[in-house]
């Protein structure tokens, strides 16, 4: 590509009509494809639309969700609470009863995902349809002047000459005057051929302007800029009407999905105003990048500065109003036009769009496409409940890799872009706005939801500690993007050799996926650790352990490869160049010295207060590896301080040492895995066994522990190099190479005896670490709701030696000392609430108040001898009310059955009551019933879920009802709850226990001839 | 709706079928300017156009011929192709063309100078004959020299609102001056 003429040069002399072109044109390169949108739009796709078919799944219940309800009900498993896991046996019971609803959900998230893309696909193809439509419709132009046939001759040949055949050889329609606003575009069908639409009031111009519209034109065709501007433009309109078609079913009840949806909604429409926005931006590099093109063509930028001469406006006088108001709209219009202003597009700078890929708007869109990604995956892998169940890590862990992976083959190369031309530039690169970009999109993208999906773990699990809980994310984010910089900075500053290039980005991109995923998960694991127990020591526990497991261990090797690729070797090849790192050998050999020593020193001698010799030897084996761990940070902070910016870069380039960011890493690695082995051998010498397990848990348990540190420590460790190198500039102007080993052996010293002493114990391990955690551990184990113990039942209802039959109808006496007998099954601090008429509440939908008010006056209607209902409060921990029922009434004429109920769950499932004690007056109810087979008799149970709000706050309540017909005698036993949040399952599974047993006792007493 | 729209719209103007206008038609407004001294001149803003770009560029004289029909037939299709299409990509890039320029350049520069509340005048009047076969409305002008001076300055002004350069806009100013001048001229030699 030619360089930029300068304004010296010789402007070449203006082309004219039936010349040749420009020479040297076919060696322009096209502007850069854009794949990664079509990666990210594609990816954004699948994410929305899962979201949305969840939604659909939900609110249309297309999976039949009373079916594993009340399958996990029978089985005493809730699905309120995730985080209680069941035992081996109850997990099967949920991947019985939960499996194939989770698998048509599955299904319905790959059904929407496929219709999201081929709704984008649809639409970008009508698009092209009617503005195919719409350039055949009105009056053609007939080539038929001589103006308009050279124009078309001189089109053709720059087509020519960059031999643009088939599909790609666009094509060119002269536009009648006033038709398209007097516009050139291009447009055209999504893989098809595309259009380039001239005014042909451009054919009667000199050659050098019709040249320059021609050439912007081919080069978006060159970049193929019209599919990702057209499935970017659709992606963004339809997100928001997808979801209210997802959401269309819930229309009957709109508060109560409202509650659900609202935010999903607002969420949507605020990414789709970014998409849009984004978009715009996108196209206004675009446009420069084309603008460039048209320089780089035509050897000049005057042809194109006179074309843009017009577009120049007047601005208003400062101060005035108007100049306010215009500056407010010019702000706005600025950030949603797809154009740059002519200003902007005459400077026609090289490297706009490099620049602008690898800042904030990309890398933060990038971030939140792949946490969405992230939740997609665990959602999908998650249904799978038999495997979720069987490896509970792993869906999170999967999910977390994937989301890792997008992200850094999108940022990283264009970060290393970015990198490139800055250093082409001899300026330096700002990285601030990336690296927020990345906290902002990865961050809020955890907390945030897939819009219309239905669960969001992250933020159940960060209940109550959320602001904390983002800023550690935060900070461990913010960690992994400095060290994404730095690997993008040494990638774009390595020597230029194109075979290189590959496998460097290659190492640098799985490098910075394996960081970004190992530390997801370890930070996530540890902040929902220390929420669930609070426990310091179960988080440090946990900080050490997590990790050892994961990603991470593809780490060094990686960061080492990377290294080796990107460190400037001398001309020729010669053996020691190869070598990694060599330079640094010194300063990591001192290090590893001092921690290998110092580690091996501090079992010999460290000891505390304590009778468990495993607790003793665990705090001093893990404080050992700390202090290994410490020693590579020792090596890597003097690595990072004293590396020198290359020859060739900008005299401020010392002010940012992000390039020296993988080989500080990779010598503090090393440093770290050398006092490991170090450390190890030390011990053998003292006659401890020699395996090999135990050689790799001395080397990899600090090196993990280093990563740990350096993540957390980076970007601090970048503020204090710039601060140190500024100040050791001007003191000691040149750092002397003795110096370094001394440095990174006094500053491991230091951490060692900052250990060893307990001053970093807080962030490291404490001595009864062991214990407290298994403490903690042990707490979780304990129920935190009393559940109240329901005795057993008497005895069996069909006990032949009781002589009563209990289908008899009964007189008052006998019914209430059946019903007095079942207090014994209440919890103590029962007490007995008086029985009063309930007020009747109007219902909404109308019907289904008239057919409960029929129902209940035929009820009262049948004689009877009997009517007794006792009611009583009881004590559950956990819920804001609990109330108990037993009835027991004795018709004269035994009831056929239970039709009327079963009826009115059918025909009512879901009513509103209006109550004007809530706030809004209004409690919505979900009804259903079931008939039950393992009573002794016919019997129904009614479940109801309810759900309103009281002084602001969201409540919901459960109502589980069994009646029981026996002969002339409906028993019934019912209990409710009203809670905020969730209830245990344990509090669900009492439930049910109370309501049985007390019908069982029920008829049991009836049985008694004594009674 | 804008002045110019109006102007060379089809509520604006009496060209029937949308089709090109013919020698002798005219869509504007009469001004009876009753200056003392002036002579009354008709002028046809086609012609008018027409005549200044043939003196200004004269490749563009095809081009000019086919501009007036389409200006007032496809007053739907002005906006821009890409504004609201996800399928397009707008160049934005405008060159200017004398003869696209000339029309809002002209209908400007005669609103400035006449003013517009003779032309809504117009507009009633002419509406009241659309039922019967009178001929279409012509621009008529009471001109003289300082009209035409007038009318000339107002042009280079118009010119900058329109994007134009001060050399363009003089360029074309010029040619309108020439042309009225020639306007003038040949009405004093006429008996």
């Amino acid at each position: 590509m030619r360089s930029w003429p300068s304004a010296e040069a010789v402007e070449p002399e203006p082309p004219r009509w039936g010349e040749p072109l420009a020479q040297g044109a076919s060696q322009v390169a096209a502007p850069r494809h854009m794949w990664w949108t079509y990666a990210l739009v594609v990816l954004a796709l699948v994410v929305m639309g899962s979201g949305a078919a969840q939604a659909l799944f939900l609110t249309g219940d297309l999976g039949h969700v009373a079916e594993p309800i009340a399958c996990l009900r029978d089985r005493g498993v809730s699905l309120d609470d995730p985080s209680l896991r069941p035992s081996a046996a109850g997990a099967w019971q949920y991947a019985l009863c939960v499996g194939p609803y989770d698998r048509r959900q599955v299904v319905a998230m790959a059904l929407g995902a496929g219709s999201a893309l081929l709704a984008v696909v649809l639409l970008m193809v009508g698009d092209g349809v009617r503005m195919r439509w719409r350039l055949s419709a009105g009056p053609g132009i007939r080539v038929a002047t001589d103006a308009e046939r050279r124009a078309t001759a001189r089109f053709e040949a720059w087509c020519d000459v960059w031999e643009l055949a088939g599909r790609r050889r666009p094509r060119l329609v002269l536009a009648a005057p006033g038709r398209f606003g007097g516009r050139a575009f291009t447009t055209g069908l999504p893989l098809g051929r595309p259009v380039v639409v001239i005014p042909v009031a451009y054919a009667y111009l000199e050659a050098a302007p019709f040249d320059v519209i021609v050439l912007h034109e081919l080069a978006h065709v060159r970049a193929r800029d019209l599919v990702w501007a057209g499935s970017v433009w659709w992606m963004g309109w339809l997100n928001v009407p997808v979801l209210l078609i997802a959401f269309s079913p819930a229309a009957l009840h709109p508060r109560s999905h409202l509650a659900l949806y609202g935010t999903a909604l607002w969420t949507a429409t605020a990414l789709s105003t970014a998409v849009l926005v984004l978009r715009a931006s996108l196209l206004r590099r675009r446009e420069l990048a084309a603008d460039r093109y048209v320089v780089d063509v035509t050897g000049t930028a005057e042809a194109l500065r006179a074309v843009l001469a017009r577009r120049r406006g007047t601005l208003p006088a400062n101060g005035t109003l108007a100049a306010r108001v215009a500056s407010v709209r010019r702000h706005v219009r600025r950030m949603t036009a797809s154009h740059p202003t002519a200003e902007v597009r005459a400077a026609a700078r090289r490297g706009d769009l490099d620049r602008w890929e690898g800042g904030f708007a990309v890398s933060a869109a990038a971030s939140l496409i792949a946490v969405f990604l992230y939740q997609a995956v665990r959602t999908l892998l998650n249904d799978f409940a038999r495997f979720a169940w069987a490896h509970p890590a792993l869906p999170s862990a999967l999910a977390f890799a994937s989301a890792a992976m997008v992200w850094a083959c999108v940022v990283v190369p264009a970060w290393s872009r970015r990198a490139r031309v800055a250093s082409r530039d001899n300026s330096v690169p700002t990285w601030s706005g990336a690296v927020t970009g990345v906290v902002l999109g990865l961050v809020g993208g955890y907390l945030l939801q897939v819009p219309g999906a239905a669960t969001l773990a992250s933020r159940t699990a960060f209940r109550g500690h959320l602001l904390l809980a983002s800023a550690w994310l935060a900070i461990a984010v913010a960690g992994v993007a400095v060290l994404t910089v730095g690997l993008a900075a040494a990638t774009a500053t390595a020597r230029t050799v194109s075979v290189r290039r590959l496998p460097t980005l290659t190492c640098a991109v799985l490098t910075a996926a394996a960081t970004l995923a190992s530390v997801l998960i370890v930070t996530v694991g540890v902040i929902e650790g220390h929420i669930r127990l609070g426990s310091a020591a179960e988080d440090r526990r946990l900080l050490s352990s997590l990790g050892d497991v994961h990603y991470w261990v593809c780490l060094p090797p990686l960061l080492l490869v990377a290294c080796i690729l990107c460190a400037r070797q001398p001309a020729g090849v010669r053996l020691r160049a190869f070598i990694p790192l060599r330079p640094h050998w010194p300063v990591s050999v001192s290090a590893a010295a001092v921690g290998a020593w110092g580690a091996h020193h501090n079992w010999n001698t460290g000891t505390f207060a304590s009778s468990d010799a495993r607790e003793v030897s665990y705090f001093l084996l893990l404080q050992g590896w700390w202090i290994c761990a410490f020693a590579g940070w020792a090596a890597a902070f003097v690595v990072l301080l004293t590396t020198r910016p290359a020859p060739r870069a900008a005299a401020g380039a010392e002010a940012a040492p992000w390039a020296a960011v993988p080989t500080a890493l990779a010598v503090g690695l090393l440093t770290t895995a050398s006092a490991g082995l170090g450390h190890f051998l030390l011990r053998v010498a003292d006659g401890n066994p020699a395996t090999l397990h135990g050689c790799l848990v001395f080397v990899r348990i600090p090196m993990w522990l280093f990563v740990v540190t350096a993540v957390v420590t980076l970007p601090w460790m970048l503020v204090g190099t710039r601060l140190l190198r500024r100040l050791s500039w001007r003191a000691w102007p040149v750092p002397t190479a003795g110096l370094k080993p001394v440095s990174a052996g006094a500053a491991a010293t230091g951490l060692t005896l900052a250990l060893a002493t307990g001053l970093l114990s807080p962030v490291t391990v404490s001595p009864h670490d062991r214990s407290n955690s298994s403490a903690s551990l042990q707490r979780l184990r304990t129920p935190v709701s009393r559940v109240p113990v329901v005795p057993r039942p008497v005895a069996h209802p069909k006990d032949p030696h009781r002589a009563a039959d209990p289908r008899r109808l009964l007189d008052r006496t006998s019914a209430e000392a059946a019903l007095a007998g079942l207090t014994d099954l209440l919890p103590p601090g029962s007490k007995s609430d008086s029985v009063g008429e309930d007020g009747e509440l109007d219902i909404t939908p109308a019907s289904c108040q008239t057919l409960f008010r029929d129902d209940d006056a035929a009820e009262k209607a049948m004689p009877r001898t009997v009517d007794i209902t006792h009611r009583y409060s009881i004590p559950v921990e956990g819920t804001r009310s609990a109330e108990v029922s037993f009835a027991l009434t004795s018709y004269r004429v035994p009831p056929a059955g239970f039709t009327a109920l079963r009826t009115e769950a059918i025909r009512c499932p879901r009513v509103i009551f209006l109550d004007s004690n809530l706030e809004k007056g209004r409690r919505y109810a979900s009804l259903s019933t079931r008939d039950l087979r393992t009573m002794p008799y016919p019997a129904l149970q009614l479940m109801e879920q309810d759900h309103f709000r009281i002084e602001g706050r969201e409540m919901k309540m459960n109502v589980l009802m069994i009646y029981e017909l026996v002969g002339h005698n409906m028993l019934s036993a019912g209990i409710f709850y009203v809670y905020q949040d969730t209830v245990s399952p344990r509090i669900q599974k009492h439930q049910q226990t109370l309501v049985t047993a007390a019908l069982h006792n029920l008829i049991a007493n009836l049985r008694d001839g004594a009674l | 709706m804008a002045l110019r729209e109006w102007l060379w719209s089809d509520s604006g103007c009496d060209v029937p079928d949308r089709r090109v206008l013919a020698e002798g038609e005219a869509c504007g407004a009469v001004v009876n300017s009753e200056t003392d001294g002036a002579l009354p001149v008709t002028i046809l803003l086609a012609d008018l156009a027409r005549s200044i770009v043939v003196s200004v560029v004269p490749d563009q004289a095809e081009l000019v011929e086919r501009i007036p029909a389409r200006w007032t037939s496809d007053p739907s299709s002005a906006g821009s192709a890409g504004d609201w299409s996800g399928g397009s990509v707008d160049a934005d890039l405008t060159p200017m063309v004398i003869s696209e320029v000339v029309y809002p350049l002209l209908t400007g520069t005669f609103a400035q100078v006449l003013g517009t509340g003779a032309l809504i005048g117009l507009r009633r009047r002419r509406a009241r004959r659309r039922g019967g076969d009178e001929p279409p409305a012509q621009v008529q002008l009471n001109l003289d020299t300082e009209l035409s001076d007038r009318l000339r300055s107002a042009c280079v002004e118009h010119g900058g609102v329109l994007g134009l350069t001060t050399a363009e806009a003089t360029m074309l100013a010029d040619a309108l001056h020439g042309v009225l001048q020639q306007a003038i001229t040949d009405s004093q030699r006429r008996p």
